[in-house]
């Protein structure tokens, strides 16, 4: 028999079906902090059935410390809440396999702790240096191959410094996995709010007849925060925002925003149609990156009072670093939707306030009926707020009260929130379950990874070539003065 | 004659409530939930449906109380409580007590509180007709995107299964309201159970073998949708099996196959685990969660469509 008739029915249940789930590098932060209250979620919740969770890693851990430190990993009074009894059902379920990255002894094991369970995910938790290695030694093993039941991968970010290093880890990926069985996390896209762009979008008529160049003036897409490198000095002075932020998370945002409706929601059909924008990303030279970019850096300051240090005097920073905290950048897609219409992006560290939204900014009446002086800044907007305080909110120009036909904007809001008041899944937990389910809509292809890094890596070869100073802007601010010149006329930065 | 309600001021006092009760920014009502109860029971309703709700949906609860003496009357409250993010997520309460008069049931005395456009749930929890029988719940019927109720208070009413399930068929199901029952709902979890032990290739593949199950548990009505559930979709696959159902502390199935002694336990036991057994193998352990009222409440005012399988069993009878 295939089908179970009693799943008949009860298909609104997500869940993963016997597997064995094996993190490598599993004594790190992120087990700690995402993956394994991710998984012990899910579990608590119904959402595993047959499963097991393998910890591989260096450390002379017994199986037995490993059950111990998941334990201590999972004390929050959320996670008690569901009792002792599922949490040592749950701790039962895990082994550990104790070896180097680089011995083919430890990967031999992996056969045997899998036999009884039909699927198995691979999960990199370590630092992107051992990709490589791991995927190699996998592959070799014949470890990669299913043998009656799905294999997948799941690779965390950083993919890549630049389009060279992305190909690299795609090349080696693909040498031993098929591109279905590839899973590259962006937690951004776990998160509900982005994920509410699809439903916006796409859920309702209204915003597609007016979403293009003939009634759009200029899309602005700003993620501020108001954190420093808070000790990442180490890491952060390899990536940088472009790296950081705009490769990844800020692009999606781009995508979901622009990308044309996709003729279903199946994982391919959605991320064809975000590759397509980032293939029509207009190329900005290396010799145009001070026409399209600007970079900064934050120098000392307060923060809500308090004195921080520049970003030089960062522990793990160069004191003539480079590196960028704030980045803005003007693109354009060269689609029949957006031809000509400016897209605005900037993020960036130490700034005002922690926040992220789209704004997209309509095209002024054809007509001008009413005396531009009465308008009161103009134009109508979409604000779209991904965070804090998730919702849309219409900026439309009403009558104020009285004997003339003056006008002022006004917010029509709507928080999303409004409806739920309760918290969404963690972004883990639903990136988590959907890998094993073998849902990848949410997860980046190939092509998709390779396009951005396209466009990033001219821009960063640029800024190689580019002799001038970096920028330094005061923390709590917008950044630095001059990503006003970014601007087309007539157009400001949002307020943060 | 007097008039029951000024529906003006209704809303106004409304306003002003919700205004006073939140100290910050509200949510907007997402639905109506309109309360048919006798008096009695509206605190179980409101320890055991609406606190849970509370901080989480804002809502328009319309609670008409029946069993008064004296005239029918209307008073308002409101109350918030603050979400994650600090905002105030609100009741809007009108409170119909319906007395002799009986002017509190009739629709003109609560419609007027509906707020258009938002979906309208009815929870049923009085005394369900008869076929035929006038009864407020026809209009009701009318207003209502979603039925509730709760089997297991009309069968401890005295109802018996089968008068339950015939009068909820005629009186809800083959007028096309979508209905979820407390008592269909609760046994969720152990369906999917049920569910996740054939998933198992070894034990999917003895289906066909199946000739025998009895379903034991603490309630009849329990029993009797758990038994219909499975009869259901092992007819569709093309089984007819022997069933048999036992009172017993907590729901359990076992079911027997042909050319085999051993039979498949599935049982849950009182710390929530479910475990299935076959001989003396335990082929899978697992926790259920079993939601509480509030929590099916919760998750059935986001659904605007019941259970289709529930229909289905109840068309079947």
């Amino acid at each position: 028999m295939d089908f179970n008739p009693f799943r008949s029915g009860l298909s609104a249940s997500r869940e993963a079906q016997s597997f064995v789930f094996i993190i490598f590098g599993v004594t790190g932060d992120l087990t700690r902090k995402k993956l394994m209250p991710a998984l012990f979620s899910l579990y608590a919740k119904g959402h595993l059935n047959r499963f097991k969770i393998v910890g591989f890693a260096r450390r002379p851990w017994t199986q037995e410390f490993f059950r111990s430190e998941a334990e201590k990993m999972l004390q929050k009074p959320e996670w008690l809440a569901y009792g002792k009894e599922t949490l040592h059902a749950f701790l039962k379920t895990l082994e550990y396999i104790q070896s180097p990255f680089e011995d083919p002894g430890g990967y031999r094991q992996i056969d045997s702790v899998c036999e009884g369970f039909a699927h198995r995910i691979y999960y990199l938790a370590t630092p992107p240096e051992s990709y490589g290695t791991i995927i190699q030694h996998l592959g070799e093993n014949g470890l990669t191959r299913e043998k009656g039941g799905h294999t997948r991968i799941v690779v965390e970010k950083p993919f890549g410094r630049d389009l060279s290093t992305a190909r690299k880890l795609n090349d080696q990926l693909s040498q031993f996995f098929r591109e279905d069985q590839i899973y590259r996390i962006d937690h951004y896209l776990g998160k509900e709010t982005v994920q509410n762009l699809i439903l916006l979008r796409f859920g309702n008529g209204i915003f597609e007849p007016v979403w293009n160049h003939r009634y759009i003036h200029h899309i602005q897409i700003t993620v501020a925060e108001k954190i420093g490198v808070e000790g990442r000095g180490n890491y952060y002075e390899t990536a940088g925002a472009l790296r950081d932020m705009v490769q990844n998370h800020m692009f999606q945002l781009l995508c979901l925003t622009t990308m044309e409706p996709p003729n279903d929601l199946s994982p391919d059909t959605i991320r064809t149609e975000k590759v397509k924008i980032l293939k029509s990303l207009r190329p900005i030279s290396f010799r145009e990156t001070s026409l399209y970019t600007v970079r900064g850096q934050y120098a000392a300051g307060y923060m809500d009072g308090v004195p921080v240090p520049a970003y030089r005097e960062e522990p793990g920073v160069a004191p003539d670093s480079r590196t960028e905290t704030f980045v803005a950048l003007k693109v354009f897609l060269d689609t029949w939707r957006w031809s000509g219409v400016p897209i605005y992006l900037r993020t960036g560290k130490r700034l005002a306030r922690r926040m992220s939204e789209i704004a997209v900014r309509f095209k002024a009446p054809p007509l001008e009926l009413f005396p531009r002086a009465w308008v009161y800044s103009g134009q109508n907007a979409l604000i779209i707020r991904i965070q804090p305080n998730e919702g849309i909110s219409l900026i439309m120009n009403a009558k104020i009260p009285g004997y003339t036909l003056n006008m002022r904007p006004v917010n029509m809001d709507f928080s999303y929130g409004s409806a739920f008041g309760e918290s969404p899944p963690e972004a883990y937990e639903r990136l988590i379950l959907d890998a094993l389910v073998g849902d990848s809509t949410l997860y980046t292809r190939r092509d998709e990874i390779e396009a951005s890094w396209t466009f990033i890596t001219r821009i960063l070869k640029g800024w190689e070539e580019d002799p001038s100073p970096i920028p330094q802007y005061v923390p709590g601010g917008s950044g630095p003065e001059e990503a006003k010149s970014l601007l087309e006329p007539n157009t400001r930065w949002r307020k943060l | 004659m007097k008039a029951l309600f000024d529906p003006e001021k209704i809303e106004r006092d409304l306003r002003l409530l919700e205004r006073e009760y939140s100290l910050t920014e509200t949510r907007t009502v997402l639905f109506n939930l309109v309360i048919f109860a006798n008096q009695e029971d509206m605190s179980t309703i409101e320890e055991n449906l609406l606190i849970p709700l509370l901080g989480k949906r804002a809502v328009r609860i319309i609670r008409i109380s029946l069993g008064h003496v004296g005239e029918t009357t209307v008073s308002v409250s409101a109350r918030c409580a603050p979400d994650r993010e600090d905002m105030g997520v609100c009741f809007q309460e009108i409170l119909i007590e319906n007395g002799q008069d009986n002017a509190g049931v009739a629709p003109g005395s609560w419609s007027a509180f509906l707020i258009r456009d938002l979906p309208v749930y009815v929870l049923w929890h009085t005394a369900l007709p008869e076929e035929g029988e006038s009864s407020p719940l026809a209009f009701a019927r009318e207003q209502a995107d979603k039925f509730f109720l709760d089997g297991e208070f009309f069968f401890a009413n005295g109802l018996s299964v089968k008068d339950y399930v015939h009068r909820v068929r005629k009186q809800l199901i083959d007028p096309g309201v979508q209905v979820t029952d407390f008592a269909w709902e609760r046994l969720r979890p152990f369906r999917i159970f049920t569910a996740q032990v054939f998933d198992q290739k070894t034990l999917l593949d003895l289906l066909p073998y199946v000739s025998s199950f009895e379903v034991s548990g603490p309630s009849e009505l329990s029993r009797w949708y758990y038994t219909a559930w499975i009869c259901t979709v092992l007819e569709d696959a093309g089984w007819k099996v022997r069933s048999a159902s036992k009172e017993g502390r907590e729901i359990r199935l076992e079911l027997r196959f042909r050319d085999s002694s051993e039979p498949l336990l599935l049982e849950v036991d009182s710390e929530g685990m479910g475990r299935a057994i076959f001989g003396k193998e335990e082929v899978l352990t697992r926790p259920l969660k079993v939601p509480s009222d509030g929590g099916i409440l919760l998750e059935q005012v986001d659904i605007p469509i019941a259970d289709p399988m529930y229909r289905r069993i109840l068309q079947g009878v």
